[in-house]
């Protein structure tokens, strides 16, 4: 059997290596818990749940408690499995193959359980290697988190959360935020079909309404084989008493996949010319500037 | 003239509806193994043209297409009188919308039309998949388009 090619993908500071040709079709913002649903071009393969849990959980008991909850769905060759510190069940639901899995993530305080389903018979290769690399996403060395997810590889302040996230084909936007400090990354596709004006003048356009540039801070970089245009300045929220805040946003096109990567971050972590909390690829945007 | 939104237009009309029940997240835990797929049938479908729709004009930057209209019941004198019965509709498809339609030439699967759409625009499967699907969903309800279903496998 062939090893597909993986891409790594991290999602609520868990990371993961699936399969090129799996994508993230459901999601869940949620931190406490929540689900992501992955599937092939045909079929989902992989559901990946979260929960915040006190302490490890008594592993023997909940599977007994799902082996027969499944039973009763009408699991079918049902057996017990372990796979290094994962522990689970296997066996067939409808006629389908299917593994599930559990392990206690403790820099997390998460338990997370995964789902596979084969549509064929059970590739025990492709399972030790998902199951293999899902482990917890460090920081970064300046405490940033890292999330990868819909063709984006952020770098978020230590603190923040994913408060809205909108994927639509060809549009992938994700909003972190807490207190006055907020990032925003965008991944645009379809370019030549929408964009009709360079890539500075729109990123001027798509400012906030309370931004005001710079004199000096729009500038545009090379980085690599891309063109970056910036602009930093500050924003004052409220008319009289508001605060000033540093903001900095910038936006290239990709040449490797042609899409339009932008961020917009505003407060005291974005007040760093070398910080660049979005990359793209690895031959052009790199998280420092 | 109607102007049908564009496949990406159709796309985020689709990943709006569906957005709601991305996001939310499951009360209980995961014994509940994810949704069947739905997408398979569709995949194996073939679109065919309705012989019946003319495309008038193709200049490269967008399809015409005249689709005659049958009369409803309803639409006879005295009504007709007062609003006139047109028998055909134009509809002016843009640019994306318009490769979709020249993809669907009767032979292709709806699969293979996704993946030709990803492969000009750079997009993902299921990128792809969300926008032609809605769009060749809204072709049929025009009447533009008829869907064959296949054999799913």
């Amino acid at each position: 059997m062939m090893t597909p090619t993986m891409r790594t993908w991290i999602w609520r500071h868990l990371a993961v290596e699936l399969p090129d040709e799996w994508e993230m079709l459901q999601f869940s913002r949620d931190r406490a818990a929540g689900r992501c649903a992955f599937a092939d071009r045909y079929r989902f393969r992989l559901e990946l749940s979260w929960r915040q849990v006190a302490g490890p959980p008594d592993f023997e008991r909940m599977l007994h408690d799902y082996e027969a909850r499944l039973t009763e769905r009408g699991m079918t060759d049902g057996r017990r499995v372990q796979r290094g510190a994962w522990r689970g069940l296997s066996g067939r639901l409808g006629g389908q193959p299917m593994t599930r899995y559990g392990i206690h993530v403790p820099g997390e305080a998460c338990l997370v359980e995964t789902v596979f389903i084969w549509p064929g018979a059970v590739d025990p290769v492709l399972e030790k290697n998902i199951l293999g690399s899902l482990c917890e996403a460090p920081p970064e060395a300046d405490g940033d988190r890292r999330w990868r997810a819909f063709g984006l590889d952020m770098r978020v302040p230590a603190g923040l959360e994913l408060t809205d996230l909108t994927v639509q084909p060809a549009h992938a936007e994700a909003h972190f935020a807490k207190g006055r400090t907020d990032v925003r990354f965008a991944r645009r596709g379809l370019v030549p079909t929408w964009l009709r004006t360079p890539v500075d003048a729109w990123l001027r356009h798509g400012l906030p309404s309370d931004a005001r540039p710079a004199p000096a801070g729009t500038r545009s970089l090379a980085c690599g084989t891309h063109a970056v245009a910036q602009i930093s300045g500050l924003r004052r929220t409220g008319r009289v008493f508001g605060k000033v805040r540093p903001f900095r946003a910038e936006a290239w096109i990709c040449p490797s996949d042609g899409r339009l990567y932008s961020w917009i971050g505003t407060g005291d972590p974005f007040d760093h010319a070398a910080r660049r909390p979005l990359a793209c690829c690895a031959e052009g945007v790199t998280p420092d500037a | 003239m109607r102007k049908p939104p564009s496949p990406r237009a159709a796309g985020r009309q689709a990943s709006k509806a569906a957005r709601a029940r991305n996001l939310r997240t499951p009360d209980t835990a995961s014994d509940a193994a994810p949704e069947p797929a739905d997408w398979l049938p569709t995949l194996r479908a073939i679109p065919r043209r309705n012989l019946a729709a003319q495309a008038t004009a193709d200049d490269g930057a967008g399809v015409c297409l005249r689709v005659r209209q049958q009369r409803p019941s309803f639409m006879k004198p005295p009504l007709s009188w007062i609003v006139p019965f047109k028998d055909t509709k134009v509809h002016q498809l843009d640019e994306l919308g318009s490769d979709v339609w020249r993809m669907c030439d009767g032979h292709r699967h709806v699969e293979a039309v996704i993946d030709a759409f990803a492969a000009r625009y750079s997009l993902s499967f299921h990128e792809a998949r969300v926008a032609v699907t809605s769009y060749l969903r809204l072709l049929v309800q025009r009447g533009i388009l008829a869907v064959e279903l296949g054999q799913a496998t």
